[in-house]
């Protein structure tokens, strides 16, 4: 290595050095600071029976158990949170597929889905955000029994539950 | 050729252009990201290609390496360690923002922070390449070699290195 390039390497390096020093130390006392190691989103969980909700202004997230029980009873309305990609290699059957982005740029989308019908929103995991923003985003909406199978897409497919493969339906109007 | 490049490199006022061009762009970058590292973390965490657990970390000091690099470039110190950190930076973000094209994923870029809302396209690709171009530009412009190198390169080793060399930086 010549010296040159040595010397190269060694300014390179202060700056890495002189901004993980600085990040550490600012992410510390900024409020905005973060946890350097991410972890799952917290959410509030359903307590009880999802059959019956009562009216709660915040989506509850569900497990996979609530989950199966609203499909079966065929009440709720299914969004499936991820890429349409994602969506057509599988998804929940009856599931629509809306990405929060989308909902966002036209809330019309959801627009023949009364405020009162249980909606049950879920992306590929806990690791996934997608499902707890497009139901945060939903609740905000006004839509008063808001569930988030947390557990999502990949719990689902383990338990073997029915999934259905193919393009994206939308909301009959 | 290369005698060609080297010369319009040398250019007092492109090697300006170029650095307070880049530095600007990579300090206003860093802003955002910096005062709102949950907002980047997201942005990361939508590309799906970072390990969950390494997201943070990334999303707090990537913001800072930017900063000092665009303040580095701006105020003419370690300017080609500066440009090689902004070099692979660029390399990085060209490679993720190509991976979430191919997947076809319709998410925040997250380039300028979560404000601008601009979406991954081919237009940030571009970008990106424009800036990497600029950025190979001022790494090797012959403006931003030391005097060191300068004098070992026509003289050899030997003179540089003699105790009277008044020219060599202390470090």
């Amino acid at each position: 290595m010549s010296s040159d390039t040595r010397k190269i390497f060694a300014e390179a390096g202060r700056i890495i050095l002189l901004a993980t020093a600085l990040g550490l130390a600012y992410n510390t006392i900024s409020p905005n600071g973060i946890s350097l190691v991410r972890t799952p989103q917290q959410v509030t969980w359903a307590n009880d029976s999802t059959t019956n909700p009562a009216y709660n202004a915040q989506a509850l997230a569900i497990d996979i158990n609530q989950a199966a029980q609203l499909l079966r009873e065929g009440k709720a309305v299914f969004i499936d949170a991820r890429h349409e990609e994602e969506y057509v290699q599988g998804h929940i059957p009856g599931a629509l597929c809306i990405p929060v982005e989308e909902l966002k740029r036209n809330p019309g989308l959801i627009a023949s889905v009364p405020k009162d019908v249980p909606i049950v929103t879920y992306c590929s995991g806990e690791e996934c955000e997608l499902s707890t923003d497009l139901g945060y985003k939903i609740a905000a909406m006004g839509y008063t029994s808001v569930r988030i199978f947390f557990a999502g897409w990949l719990e689902w497919k383990q338990h073997g539950m029915p999934i259905e493969l193919g393009p994206p339906g939308r909301p009959q109007p | 050729m290369k005698l060609g490049v080297q010369t319009v490199l040398g250019n007092k006022w492109l090697d300006y252009a170029l650095r307070y061009a880049l530095g600007f762009i990579f300090v206003y970058a860093a802003v955002e990201k910096v005062a709102q590292p949950e907002d980047f973390a997201r942005a990361i965490a939508n590309y799906h290609i970072l390990p969950f657990f390494a997201i943070n970390i990334f999303a707090v000091l990537l913001p800072w390496i930017e900063l000092l690099t665009g303040i580095a470039l701006i105020g003419k110190v370690n300017v080609r360690g500066s440009a090689l950190l902004i070099i692979a930076m660029l390399v990085v973000f060209i490679v993720a923002i190509t991976i979430a094209l191919v997947r076809g994923l319709d998410i925040s870029c997250g380039c300028f922070g979560t404000a601008s809302a601009s979406k991954v396209g081919l237009s940030r690709l571009l970008e990106d390449i424009v800036m990497l171009i600029a950025a190979v530009g001022i790494y090797v412009s012959p403006r931003n070699r030391t005097l060191r190198t300068s004098a070992a390169e026509i003289f050899g080793t030997t003179l540089a290195a003699t105790p009277c060399d008044r020219d060599r930086s202390s470090s």
